[in-house]
C-alpha cells in the first residue's frame, strides 16, 4: 500500500488492481481536507466489498453515456448525439478489473481508474503524436447505489508532466469538460465542484467534475436496448456509416453487412 | 494628503473592488462554456496548447502555430472548412489602469484595451489563413491578414508566410511570445536606441509588418527568414504609408524548442532601413540599423507546479547620418521569473529589464520593475493584475508607478 500526502490536499492510501503503463484501476482512501465525498474519511463508509460479476460491470459500464456539450459559435457543427462513454476495449478492461476491485474494496476506499491513449488511435479525435487523451475518475456503491464520478473525459494533455499529475490524482479534474454525462433509466447526473465538504483549492477554479448516480440493481434487471439514454440511438445516418466501416475494417463480413444494412433500412 | 490625491485613491479602490466583484460573478457563471475556436474543433482544454495561461502557447501549441495551424495528424490531409466555429473567435480586454508618473498627474482609467475578431485556421492540405481585426480603445482598427503554405511531413516542412503580420514578436518562442502577464516585455515594445525626435530608429520589434517570410521546420527547430518592408517615420509597419523605398528590412533567426513544456531559445539578427526624420523619402537623412539579440527560457517542473526563468540581451547599432546625429549603440538586457500554482492555476511574475540606450554615454536609458499575477478563473476569461515601476530618462512623463487590472475573455 502506497500513502500520498498531498500538497495541501488529502492523505491517500493506494492499493494496486491492475497498473499498466497507459490504464490502471486501483482501490483508494482519502483522509483529511474533508475528504470522502461529503464524508469526513473517519466516517466514511461505502456499501464495500460488492460481487458482482464481468458482464454486470460491462452493462453498467455500456450503459453509461456521454454527449458533447453545447457551445457558443459551434456554427456548423454536426449534431451531438449521446454516445457510449468507453469504448468496447476500455468497457472491457474496466469491467474485468472493476469485479475484482469491488470484491476486495474496504468501506472507505473509492475504485479509481485512469485510461489513456495517443489522440487518433482507436479515438475520433484529432491530434495525433503529441497528444494524450486521458480520462479519469472513481467509482463507489452506496446503498443500492452506484456513483460514478467523472473527472476528466477524453482529456487532451500535450504536456507530459501534467500527464503525470492528472495519473497521479484520477479524482481531481484538470481543465474544462467538454463532454455532458446523459442520463437513461435508473440514472440521475449532476454536475459537482468538489468531492470534499470544503472548497477545494488543489483544484482549477474553472474545473468542475460530473456525476452520475445509477440504481444498479433495476437498472441490472432492464433489458439491453433498455439502458440507452433518450435520444440515445445514434441517427440511421450514424449506424449506416459505423456498419460500413466495420465492414472497411474487416470486422464483418460483406453478407452481415448487407443483412444488417436492409435491417437499419426497413426501419425508414 | 491633497484631496485630489485621496479621491484618486477612493476611486481606485471602488474600481478595483467594483473589477474583482464583476469578476467573481463572471466566475460564477458555469453555462457559458464557450472556448474559442481551435479549442471546439479539437475538443480540448486550452491547456492543450497553452501554457501557463492563455494566450502563451506550449510546445505542442507552438507546433501547431508553425504548421499553420495544425495537427501532426493532419498533415497531407484536407480540411472541413464547413464548421464556421471552428474558424471563428472573438476577444475582449477590459482594463483598469492606475499612473502615477514623474511630471504627470495622477490619474485612473477604465479602458477598452481592444475587441479582436479572428478567423483563422487550415483550409486545405497546404494552406492556412489568419485574419485578425482588433478594434483597439481609440477607435482605430488594427489588421493582421496572412496567408501560409505548408509544404512536407510533420518532422520536416518548410513554410511561407505572407502579408501584414506579427513578424517574430507574438508569433515566435522563448520570450517573443505573447506575455502571460499583461505588458508586453520593453525590450519588444519599445524603441531601444531613440532618445528623442532625431536620434536613433524609431524602431521596435514589436511592430506588425508587410512582408514575406520562409521557414524551414525539422524536429524542434524552426529557422526563418523574412523580407520586410520596415517601418515609416512614426515607426509603423502597418500603415498605409509605409517605407516603400527598395531597401528591404531582413530578418533571420532560428529558434528551438528544449522541451514538451515550453522552454526553448531564439536567436535573431534584424537588419533595416529608417526613413528620415522628416520626409519618408529624403534620402540624406536615410540610415541603416541592427539588432542582434538572444533570448532563452527554462521551465522547471517543482512540487507547487512549475518555475521559469526567462532571459535575454538585445545589442542596437544605429549607423546615423552625422548631418543627423552620432551613430548608437545600444544593450538592452532582461530576466523573468515565473511560477505556476498547478491546483489554482494562478501564475507570479517578475521581470526586470534595462535599456541602455548609448553604450558610449554610459547612461542607463530604462529600468523597468515588473510583477504581476494572472489566473483562468473561466474557461474563456482569465484575470491579471500587473503593476510596474519604470525610471527612463528618455521621454517625459514615463517614469514612475503603473498598475493595471485586466479581464480578458475568449470566445
Amino acid at each position: 500500500m502506497l500513502a500520498i500526502h498531498g500538497c495541501g490536499g488529502p492523505v491517500r492510501y493506494i492499493r494496486s488492481v491492475n497498473d499498466g503503463p497507459d490504464r490502471y484501476v486501483r482501490l483508494e482512501s482519502r483522509y483529511g481536507h474533508g475528504q470522502g465525498y461529503g464524508y469526513d474519511g473517519a466516517a466514511m463508509r461505502f456499501t464495500h466489498p460488492l460481487v458482482l460479476g464481468e458482464p454486470d460491470w460491462g452493462k453498467i459500464l455500456k450503459g453509461i453515456r456521454v454527449q458533447l456539450r453545447k457551445r457558443l459559435l459551434t456554427i456548423g457543427a454536426t449534431e451531438a448525439h449521446p454516445e457510449e462513454a468507453f469504448s468496447e476495449s476500455e468497457a472491457q478492461y474496466l469491467a474485468r478489473y472493476l469485479a475484482e476491485a469491488f470484491s476486495i474494496a474496504r468501506p472507505d476506499e473509492w475504485v479509481v481508474f485512469c485510461l489513456s491513449r495517443q489522440r487518433g488511435e482507436g479515438g475520433t479525435l484529432r491530434g495525433g503524436p503529441g497528444v494524450t487523451e486521458m480520462t479519469t475518475g472513481g467509482f463507489f456503491v452506496e446503498g443500492g447505489k452506484f456513483h460514478f464520478v467523472l473527472a476528466n473525459y477524453r482529456y487532451a494533455v500535450s504536456i507530459p508532466s501534467v500527464q503525470e499529475q492528472i495519473r497521479d490524482d484520477p479524482l481531481r479534474p484538470a481543465g474544462d469538460a467538454f463532454y455532458d454525462l446523459v442520463p437513461g433509466p435508473h440514472q440521475t447526473a449532476r454536475w459537482l465542484d468538489t468531492i470534499n465538504t470544503q472548497p477545494d483549492l488543489t483544484k482549477p477554479l474553472r474545473a468542475q467534475l460530473s456525476e452520475m448516480v445509477i440504481e444498479y440493481q433495476p437498472f441490472l434487471a432492464l433489458p439491453d436496448e433498455a439502458t440507452l439514454a433518450p435520444g440515445g440511438r445514434p441517427p440511421l445516418e450514424e449506424r449506416l456509416r459505423t456498419l460500413q466501416r466495420l465492414r472497411d475494417q474487416g470486422l464483418i463480413t460483406e453478407e452481415e453487412y448487407r443483412l444488417k444494412r436492409q435491417n437499419l433500412l426497413d426501419e425508414l | 494628503m491633497p484631496k485630489k490625491s485621496r479621491r484618486s485613491q477612493i476611486a481606485l479602490v471602488i474600481a478595483l473592488v467594483s473589477t474583482a466583484v464583476v469578476g467573481a460573478l463572471l466566475a460564477t457563471v458555469r453555462e457559458s462554456k464557450a472556448i474559442p475556436a481551435w479549442a471546439r474543433k479539437y475538443n480540448a482544454d486550452c491547456s492543450m496548447c497553452h501554457y501557463p495561461v492563455i494566450p502563451r502557447l506550449n510546445s505542442f501549441g507552438q507546433q501547431f502555430r508553425r504548421a499553420g495551424y495544425r495537427t501532426p495528424d493532419e498533415f497531407g490531409k484536407d480540411q472541413d472548412v464547413t464548421k464556421v466555429g471552428d474558424f471563428l473567435s472573438a476577444r475582449i480586454r477590459t482594463r483598469f489602469g492606475y499612473e502615477n508618473k514623474l511630471d504627470r498627474i495622477e490619474r485612473t482609467e477604465f479602458t477598452l484595451n481592444d475587441a479582436t475578431f479572428f478567423y483563422a485556421g487550415a483550409f486545405t492540405k497546404n494552406f492556412s489563413g489568419f485574419v485578425e481585426s482588433e478594434i483597439e480603445s481609440n477607435g482605430d482598427i488594427e489588421l493582421v491578414g496572412q496567408l501560409l503554405g505548408v509544404f512536407g511531413k510533420s518532422d520536416r516542412y518548410i513554410t511561407f508566410r505572407t502579408g501584414q503580420m506579427h513578424t517574430l514578436t507574438r508569433v515566435g518562442f522563448s520570450g517573443f511570445d505573447r506575455p502571460s502577464g499583461i505588458s508586453t516585455n520593453p525590450l519588444l515594445s519599445t524603441t531601444l536606441t531613440r532618445s528623442g525626435p532625431i536620434s536613433g530608429a524609431n524602431f521596435a520589434l514589436n511592430k506588425d509588418q508587410k512582408g514575406l517570410e520562409i521557414a524551414y521546420v525539422q524536429g524542434r527547430g524552426r529557422l526563418l527568414a523574412q523580407v520586410l518592408n520596415g517601418v515609416n517615420t512614426s515607426g509603423s509597419g502597418t500603415a498605409s504609408k509605409t517605407d516603400v523605398d527598395a531597401d528591404k528590412d531582413f530578418q533571420v533567426a532560428y529558434e528551438h524548442i528544449l522541451d514538451d513544456i515550453a522552454s526553448g531559445v531564439t536567436a535573431f539578427y534584424y537588419k533595416g532601413t529608417v526613413p528620415g526624420v522628416a520626409s519618408d523619402t529624403a534620402v540624406s537623412q536615410r540610415f541603416n540599423f541592427y539588432r542582434l539579440g538572444i533570448m532563452a527560457n527554462k521551465i522547471f517542473p517543482v512540487r507547487f507546479g512549475y518555475f521559469e526563468l526567462q532571459g535575454g540581451y538585445i545589442r542596437s547599432s544605429d549607423n546615423v547620418p552625422a548631418q543627423v546625429g552620432p551613430n548608437v549603440l545600444g544593450h538592452a538586457t532582461y530576466v523573468e521569473s515565473q511560477q505556476y500554482l498547478t491546483g489554482p492555476e494562478i501564475t507570479f511574475l517578475e521581470r526586470f529589464s534595462l535599456i541602455d540606450m548609448e553604450a558610449a554615454r554610459n547612461t542607463v536609458s530604462r529600468k523597468d520593475y515588473t510583477a504581476g499575477v494572472v489566473a483562468p478563473v473561466q474557461t474563456w476569461l482569465r484575470v491579471a493584475a500587473e503593476y510596474t515601476y519604470t525610471t527612463d530618462i528618455r521621454v517625459a512623463g514615463t517614469s514612475g508607478h503603473s498598475a493595471l487590472l485586466e479581464l480578458q475573455a475568449n470566445w
